[in-house]
């Protein structure tokens, strides 16, 4: 990786720039075009998958120590990795029965706190091949924060390596964390005290920095943080990120967008 | 352990009557238990694949275009700032701030991604360590 890591990323089409959805994501562009041929450019993707995987294994291990405390066996929390694959929602859960509050409530937070997979599948959705079903779901199942922001940042035609790489590396991280935490909790400490909770918003500033170039989203940005830092402390978890959203609303509305405007900058 | 068995499969959804089962007979780790795992598991795969399987290849409508064109960088930012400033029930600058602020350096002199991780997380820990 090295230096060129950022560049790989940065270059091709200014970054999110070539997320123009519609030029690009039309039908002109087959369904080979986005589904892996072309990731041999990519230098830096292996090494960002496996850093940010590492990060979210050292809060994997937290969730299977919070799930076995919160009274689910090591092989269900294990599970629940696996099915659910989303962290903070899990979190939410365990978090709920470990209260000792009903658990269809812990599901319903967790729930509430995935709602943004909405907006960011929509996105990636927009910059991926038709596919067959199986393939789309399974798109869908590796869809999380991490793996969207990077599969959003680059050419359309990365999207779908991006996607895959990054939630696979992911995946590898939190379940195997998991199942570390679960059965062998003892053996680890918080990751907080080494400063592991700064790499979630830290990965996710270094994944936000190319959209920023451009004013219409840079105002999304800043409008989406203010309203959800303002809701933080009265809003139940999950709704500030939702509320987020709502930050966007005035670049939708103000009419044409980047996108339509310079279709062909993009690539 | 056996109603579990099907869970196992990740995208695939989860047949129904092994819902029902679970509700009807309350063992092992508890039904009520076993029905919010697999009603958040469903949940979700709905919620993250509904964008992958709807819009692939499709050309989207304008308002829709600029939805999502908009949406990422609020939501990245919105991530971004309650990660920073969030704790439980409240707003709070402490030693995160710090190591935001030495991942925001690196991100402007475009150091590789892994710097700037590693960067926030060891300022984080020492400003931890100092106070």
């Amino acid at each position: 990786m090295g230096t060129d890591d950022r560049g790989a990323d940065d270059r091709p089409g200014g970054g999110p720039t070539a997320g123009a959805p519609v030029p690009s994501g039309g039908p002109t562009r087959s369904r080979g075009a986005g589904s892996g041929g072309r990731g041999a450019d990519d230098p830096g993707l292996v090494g960002r998958a496996v850093t940010i995987a590492l990060a979210v294994a050292s809060f994997g291990v937290s969730y299977g120590v919070l799930a076995v405390a919160a009274g689910l066996s090591p092989w269900v929390a294990v599970i629940t990795s696996v099915v659910v694959f989303a962290g903070a929602s899990q979190f939410a859960l365990v978090g709920v029965l470990a209260a000792g509050g009903a658990p269809i409530l812990g599901a319903i937070s967790g729930l509430l706190l995935n709602l943004r997979m909405l907006a960011l599948g929509a996105a990636v959705g927009a910059r991926l091949p038709r596919t067959r079903l199986g393939r789309r779901l399974l798109d869908g199942y590796l869809l999380i924060d991490e793996s969207a922001a990077v599969a959003l940042t680059g050419p359309p035609a990365t999207t779908a390596r991006r996607l895959r790489t990054v939630g696979v590396a992911v995946w590898l991280g939190w379940v195997g964390a998991t199942a570390l935490g679960a059965f062998a909790g003892d053996l680890v400490g918080d990751p907080a005290t080494l400063g592991l909770d700064v790499a979630f918003p830290a990965t996710f500033l270094a994944l936000l920095a190319p959209w920023l170039r451009e004013r219409r989203r840079r105002l999304a940005a800043v409008l989406g943080a203010a309203i959800a830092v303002a809701a933080w402390p009265v809003a139940p978890a999950g709704v500030p990120l939702m509320l987020a959203g709502l930050g966007a609303l005035p670049v939708i509305a103000a009419g044409r967008s980047v996108a339509h405007r310079r279709p062909e900058d993009a690539t | 352990m056996r109603t579990f068995a099907s869970f196992a499969s990740p995208a695939a959804a989860l047949p129904r009557p092994v819902v029902l089962t679970a509700l009807e007979t309350p063992r092992g780790p508890g039904g009520a238990v076993v029905l919010a795992i697999a009603v958040l598991a469903l949940g979700t795969l709905v919620l993250k694949s509904a964008g992958p399987v709807a819009a692939s290849g499709r050309t989207l409508p304008p308002l829709l275009a600029r939805a999502v064109d908009a949406l990422p960088p609020a939501l990245l930012a919105a991530l971004v700032a309650t990660g920073t400033v969030g704790v439980a029930g409240g707003l709070a600058v402490d030693a995160r701030a710090a190591g935001m602020a030495v991942a925001a350096l690196a991100v402007w002199r475009r150091a590789p991604f892994p710097l700037v991780v590693l960067g926030a997380a060891v300022t984080t820990a020492l400003v931890r360590l100092a106070t």
